[in-house]
Formats: C-alpha cells, structure tokens, sequence
C-alpha cells in the first residue's frame, strides 16, 4: 500500500519582486519516480530547496515523510539525499575522503561509513579512482561521487537536479537502472529534476511540468500523453508549454 | 543534529583540518619562529628593552624573552594564522559552489560553522601547545631565568588569545562575500587589536582600551611575573575563555541571521 512521501500545496516562494515559485500543489506516493520538467528558471531547483528547507515558502505548505517543510526540515534532511544541479567538489580531497565528511554530517562513522563506501563503491565503480585527488577527475567521475554523497545515508526520499549531466550514456543506463530498483525494491521515493525528456520517460510513473513558477501539468505520464493526444515526451512537454505561453 | 556542535563532524573537519596544507603551513610558520627567537634575543633593539622595564618593571632575559617570543613573533603570526585557518569557513564552500550541499545534510547552519570554527581553534591550540612544549624542552638551555612553568602558563594565556583570533577571523569572515576580502577584513581587524593592545602601557587613563582587548590581557601579565600566582593566570585563563565564546557567538548569531 502506497501513502504520500511529498506533499506540497500552494507552495510559493518570492525573491523580491521576482515570484520563483507560484502556488505549486502536487504529492509524491512513497516508492514513485516522479519527474519534474522545465525550462531553466522555471523554478525547479527553488522547489528542491524548499522541500529540504533550505528555503522558506513565502506561502504555502508541505510536508516529506511527514515533517513539515519549515519547522522539521533537519529531520527531512536526515533521510533525504540530495544531488544539486551546480556543485563543485573539494578538488584537495579524495572521494573516499569526502564521502566520510558528508557521512560525518549524518553522524555517521567508523565501519558502518566504511561498509557503506565500499557498496556505493562496486555500484559506481569508483574503485579506480576513489584514492585519487578529485581535482584530477573528469565531469563523469564527479557526477558519479556526487550521486554517491546523495546515497550515503541510505535515504528514503532522493532529490536529483539533473543528475544524469555529464553522465556517460552506459553509465546513465546503470544509473536508470538503479533508480528504479531503488524504487521497487526500498520504497525510495524519488523526485527527479531533469531537461532530458527520454531520461523521465524512461523511469518515471509520473510527472510535472514547472513553468514560469507555475504547475502547469501534472499526473501519470501516460495519461498526461493521451489526455493532449501526445505520443512522445517531447510533444507533450511542448504542448504544454505553449499552451500556457498562448 | 541541532546542537551548538555536531560532534561527528566536528571530529571529522579536525582530522580533515589538520591533514590539511593550512595546518602544515602554519606549523612551519611556528617552527621558524622557534628558530628565530634565540637570534632575535642575541641583540634585542634597545628601545625595547627600555619600554620593557618602564611598562613591567623588569628587564631580565627571561621577561625580554618573553616579550619577544609572546609579541614580536606570536602576536605577529596569529595575525596571519587567525585569518589563514578560519576567515575561508562558510565563503570558500559558497565560493566553490558546494554550501547548498552540505546545508542540505541534517546539519544546521549554525552548526556547521560552529562546529567548523571550535575545530579550527582546536587545531590551533594543537600547533601552538606543541610549539610551546618544544620551546621548554630546547630553550631553557640558551635563556638565563629560563622557568618552565611560567612560560608554560603564559603560553596557556596567550594560546587563548590565539584561538580568539580564530574565532573572531571566522565571524568578521561572515560579513564578506568574497575569499580574498574575508581573509584581508579578518587580518586587518585582528592586526588592530594586536597593534592597539599596548595603549594603556603607554596611558593609564585609557585602561578601557586595554580590558576591552583580549590581546591586552594575554601581555598584562608580564606586569605580574615576579609573584605570579594561580589567581594572576586563572583570572586571565576564564576572561579570555569569555571572549572566545563571545566571538564564537556572535559568529553564530550572524549565522542565524541568515546565510543561505
């Protein structure tokens, strides 16, 4: 039986004059991949960080897992991994290294981190690299050790800003591939922020559209596609946003 | 993790701080300070020696050592050191584009610096407590009077005066955007204090210069070396305590008031 993981209504979020994110409704059931689409500056990355409290909604409410974005947000935080679109790692360390300090922030230590590196490990293969500087690596292997840092806690709900940029295409199979066993077989709810249409056809359930701050279309994908007489991701995408452009 | 300090972490950035380039730097640093002082001692500049025994009363080798060891070398590197290990905490994570994701652990902002920042001042306190144990086994040979348990308690002193310097370059940091004008805003404070901690040497009418300046309390005591008690060391020990949480704090606060 699946319940509600996110859940968020007439979620809204200012920067001054400048409405980022514009009354947003939507829940998230427990063990989906659910997609969310936009352009750039459509407001995807504000709505990742007001669901891990990073923000404070102008309006509007939610919760994940329960906890209320703005009065629980440390505990979200606990069980939820998190992959930014933008970051930059500490090129003086190693990822070995810098997957003890991020595990250190969810008081982790000692063997239970050093068991968890070694699965995150064989399952990104970073065996060959995990020892070395990672101002040495290549824009892949930084994706792979920032999909990793997302995964160190065991999270139950994982939030990806574009987590397949920079990816190779057998590597963002696999990655494909383990998102949706993650999903099936741990109940992880994933919230998957991306541009690449066919990536969200290819593992999601269901799917918003975020334009301009706003909700513009949301629901199971095949629904969505035969509700605008769409057969492929792309049409749908831009269906939807120029009719709301019109 | 909503305590003052997240002690996982926190035991985490030591080691992470203490392996790192800064930590070495500023050990050499001290070496070379250590190396330089018996030189430095083998023709004091005049001038010194005379303000010395006008503002202590007391000219021995050992307080003129002392004066060049605690002021003229320490207090001139913990200018550099404050700056150097902590005015980078929070502005180097948002220059490299990496704070959102560790704010996006269950660590609170607030947390995270102060955790950053005690780390820091405890590395500190590592280097300078080894510096300060090596100086009493390697100089008492070449100083005259040369006597352990005041240097070492003087060292304790002026060791807090230190670890206030990093916190308050972690706090002034806060107020900058960039890396470069955190760390140069943090030095220039910090040189102030330093620079302004003899004014009530020279002016007893401006006393309150003096007990509002930490730096002033870790050299007063050079006054009190000829009957030095537990009561002279404590009572400086417990005030410059003080004002390493007060600079911790205010750090904190304007932390809370909104980083991200």
């Amino acid at each position: 039986m699946s319940s509600e993981a996110i859940a968020v209504e007439g979620l809204t979020k200012r920067f001054g004059k400048l409405t980022a994110l514009d009354q947003v409704t939507l829940s998230i059931e427990t063990g989906t991949i659910f997609g969310l689409m936009g352009h750039n500056g459509a407001g995807k990355p504000t709505l990742l960080r007001l669901l891990l409290g990073l923000l404070s909604p102008s309006n509007g409410s939610g919760t994940v897992i329960g906890h209320d974005i703005v009065r629980e947000s440390l505990e979200i935080r606990g069980v939820c991994g998190f992959l930014p679109a933008d970051f930059k790692l500490p090129g003086d360390s190693t990822a070995r290294q810098f997957l003890k300090y991020i595990a250190s922030m969810f008081d982790l230590s000692g063997t239970v981190v050093d068991e968890r590196i070694e699965e995150l490990n064989t399952l990104f293969r970073l065996e060959t690299f995990i020892d070395n500087k990672m101002s040495e690596y290549s824009t892949g292997m930084m994706q792979k050790v920032g999909l990793a840092q997302a995964l160190i806690n065991t999270p139950r709900i994982l939030l990806l800003d574009e987590p397949t940029a920079g990816i190779d295409p057998i590597g963002r199979h696999e990655f494909l591939e383990l998102l949706r066993t993650m999903a099936k077989e741990d109940q992880v709810t994933i919230l998957f922020s991306t541009h690449i249409l066919s990536d969200i056809e290819a593992v999601c359930e269901d799917a918003a559209v975020l334009h301009q701050g706003k909700l513009i279309g949301q629901g199971s994908i095949d629904a969505l596609k035969n509700e605008h007489g769409c057969e492929r991701m792309d049409d749908l995408y831009l269906k939807l946003v120029r009719e709301t452009e019109a | 993790m909503t305590g003052v300090i997240a002690w996982t972490f926190f035991r985490r950035e030591c080691w992470t701080l203490f392996r790192s380039r800064k930590s070495q730097l500023m050990g050499l640093i001290l070496i070379y300070m250590l190396a330089a002082v018996p030189f430095l001692l083998q023709n004091p500049p005049p001038e010194i020696v005379r303000a010395i025994e006008s503002w202590f009363n007391n000219s021995s080798t050992f307080v003129i050592f002392m004066f060049i060891w605690i002021d003229l070398a320490l207090n001139k590197t913990i200018v550099l050191l404050g700056a150097l290990l902590s005015a980078g905490i929070m502005i180097e994570e948002r220059t490299r584009n990496i704070l959102g994701l560790y704010l996006s652990k269950p660590i609170a902002p607030e947390t995270y610096f102060a955790s950053k920042t005690v780390a820091a001042m405890l590395v500190f306190a590592w280097w300078y407590a080894l510096i300060a144990v090596v100086a009493t086994l390697t100089l008492p040979f070449r100083i005259p009077g040369f006597s352990e348990p005041v240097f070492l308690s003087l060292s304790l002193i002026h060791m807090l005066a230190g670890t206030f310097a990093v916190a308050l370059s972690a706090t002034i940091a806060q107020s900058f955007e960039k890396r470069l004008s955190a760390f140069l805003g943090s030095m220039l404070a910090i040189m102030l204090l330093v620079g302004v901690a003899f004014v009530p040497f020279y002016d007893r009418d401006l006393w309150i210069v003096g007990a509002l300046n930490p730096f002033y309390h870790a050299i007063s005591v050079f006054g009190e070396l000829d009957a030095l008690t537990y009561t002279h060391i404590l009572s400086r020990v417990f005030l410059l305590l003080g004002w390493n949480v007060v600079a911790l704090g205010f750090g904190i606060r304007k932390i809370r008031e909104g980083v991200i």
